[in-house]
């Protein structure tokens, strides 16, 4: 029987992962997680902080070398990053001796693109993300949203054909976390990026992914797809459905 | 942020202390009248070291540009003597400047070389550490016999004494250096190359300053430790003979050079590096 099979973007087989610490004992990051992403999916992640969520995108971004298991990224192994996945960092990664607009071209520069057109590019970038008037200031002059959008524009300009984000804005008041969310989600409409999202914030899943992925002790212990409509208000996700996910997901990573 | 008023305030008392202290040092000069050898005091005031010792700086020309040298018998003139500190302090300056330069070059390369590779690191670590301990000082009577008492036994010995103190800066900085650039530099597709040009380079900057300005104070002094071990010509020279003849006001006088030439070139390179760090979180 033939089968039309539709491309995984990431797909991750049995993947374990053991950290040693200093003192020579042994903790099990991740045990026998095996996950299919498919192309223009946006996941979240989530779980809470120890569990290994994080470490699962570090394998993914091809930060962590050494695992067991396979783990493919359209459909080659994982040995070491790549320019097919772009990275947004929960600590604040803008490179604060470039101005904004050599910090959103840095990717297109890394690959070779000439300066007059990889700002351009970057412009139009800072534009998407709401950042018009800046380009050419410096990191340490903009406050910590505003670099949050830089990164976000930063990664997009690059064009990677999947994206992964580790809790990039946990670090946000409430406000600025909700406008960035609403960035993120209008460039995934328009770009329909496959993107893997970490987070510990059960609402910030609610309002972003068509499909949560609960991290447990470093097992993977509920797989929920977001069947709810975008874009998602606050009334939306106070519906008899939302309010229904947003429990069981409560429940799975140890509350109710 | 400190008002104008206490700003003008402070500015005010640092010149009356100065000023005290000036003042303080001539009442010295008058209560303690003892006298070395060759009947120099000990305490000289500020009317002996302008009329007497800064005059006699002119034994030090040479006799070249149409100035007399006293040598020929001459009477020493202001003239000859500003020419021969002149000089002297050329020949210095110019030893600071180019063992300044090669320490700082050799310095910074060979630690960012030797950052690239753990290994590296590890292998050397023991000798850094023991290089860090050595007093420069000790070794200037190897530089002594390698290189000769003369201007490039001089320039190595202050390019060797930068130079430990820039290699083991540049390593820290690299170390310094936060983990999350390099992975978004890798996760960008740059390799260990485009990392070190684009990353590492201009992220150690700021500490590197830091040592560079701490390497400038330290080159002056080195300059002065190899000129007194038997330099021929430069202002080192000049405080041996003075020491000879126990001329307390000549070797006061190229103190003084000495500190205003060290605050000047601080203050130089500070200002002109500001530049460089013009995107980092400034204290100052």
């Amino acid at each position: 029987m033939l089968m039309v099979e539709t491309q995984s973007a990431v797909s991750i087989d049995r993947l374990s992962v053991v950290f040693e610490r200093d003192d020579g004992t042994r903790v099990q990051a991740l045990r026998d997680v095996s996950l299919d992403i498919g192309e223009g999916e946006f996941v979240c992640v989530l779980g809470r902080s120890g569990h290994g969520k994080t470490t699962l995108l570090n394998v993914v971004a091809g930060l962590i070398p050494s695992y067991s298991g396979d783990v493919r990224v359209l459909g080659k192994p994982v040995k070491a990053p790549g320019v097919d996945r772009g990275v947004i960092f929960q600590k604040d990664a803008v490179f604060p001796w470039m101005r904004v607009e050599d910090n959103v071209a840095f990717g297109l520069r890394v690959s070779g693109m000439p300066k007059p057109e990889r700002l351009r590019v970057a412009r139009e970038h800072l534009d998407l993300v709401g950042l018009r008037n800046v380009p050419r200031a410096w990191p340490r002059e903009l406050s910590g949203g505003m670099r949050a959008r830089v990164a976000v524009a930063g990664v997009f300009a690059s064009d990677p054909p999947i994206l992964l984000a580790d809790e990039p804005f946990g670090a946000l008041d409430y406000v600025t976390r909700r406008q960035l969310q609403d960035v993120l989600l209008s460039l995934w409409e328009r770009t329909g990026k496959t993107i893997m999202f970490v987070t510990h914030d059960v609402d910030e899943a609610l309002r972003l992914a068509t499909r949560v992925i609960v991290v447990s002790n470093g097992s993977v212990v509920e797989d929920q797809a977001v069947d709810l409509p975008m874009p998602r208000s606050d009334d939306a996700l106070a519906t008899p459905r939302g309010l229904e996910l947003r429990h069981l997901l409560l429940h799975h990573i140890g509350l109710e | 942020m400190a008002s104008r008023r206490e700003r003008l305030v402070s500015v005010a008392s640092g010149i009356g202390v100065f000023v005290a202290l000036v003042l303080l040092w001539e009442l010295l000069s008058r209560i303690v009248t003892a006298t070395g050898s060759y009947d120099e005091p000990l305490v000289p005031g500020w009317g002996y070291l302008w009329s007497n010792s800064l005059l006699r700086m002119a034994d030090y020309w040479d006799g070249s540009l149409g100035i007399p040298s006293t040598v020929e018998g001459d009477p020493p003139t202001y003239a000859a003597a500003i020419l021969a500190l002149g000089k002297a302090s050329l020949i210095t300056f110019q030893r600071v400047l180019i063992g300044l330069v090669a320490g700082v070059v050799v310095g910074v390369g060979l630690g960012v070389l030797v950052s690239m590779s753990s290994l590296a690191r590890r292998l050397l670590a023991p000798s850094v550490h023991i290089l860090r301990m050595t007093p420069f000082l000790a070794m200037i009577p190897l530089f002594n016999l390698w290189f000769g008492a003369a201007t490039i036994g001089i320039i190595l010995f202050v390019a060797y004494g930068v130079g430990v103190i820039m290699f083991i800066g540049a390593i820290n900085a690299v170390g310094n250096v936060p983990r999350v650039y390099f992975d978004r530099a890798a996760t960008a597709g740059a390799g260990l190359a485009t990392r070190y040009r684009l990353i590492v380079m201009p992220a150690i900057v700021p500490e590197l300053r830091a040592s560079l300005l701490l390497s400038i104070g330290l080159a002056w002094s080195l300059v002065v430790a190899g000129e007194l071990l038997g330099a021929q010509e430069g202002l080192g020279v000049i405080v041996i003979y003075a020491l000879q003849f126990a001329y307390t006001g000549r070797v006061m006088i190229i103190a003084f050079l000495f500190i205003l030439y060290a605050g000047i070139s601080f203050a130089l390179v500070e200002a002109v590096s500001r530049w460089f760090i013009r995107w980092h979180h400034q204290t100052t």
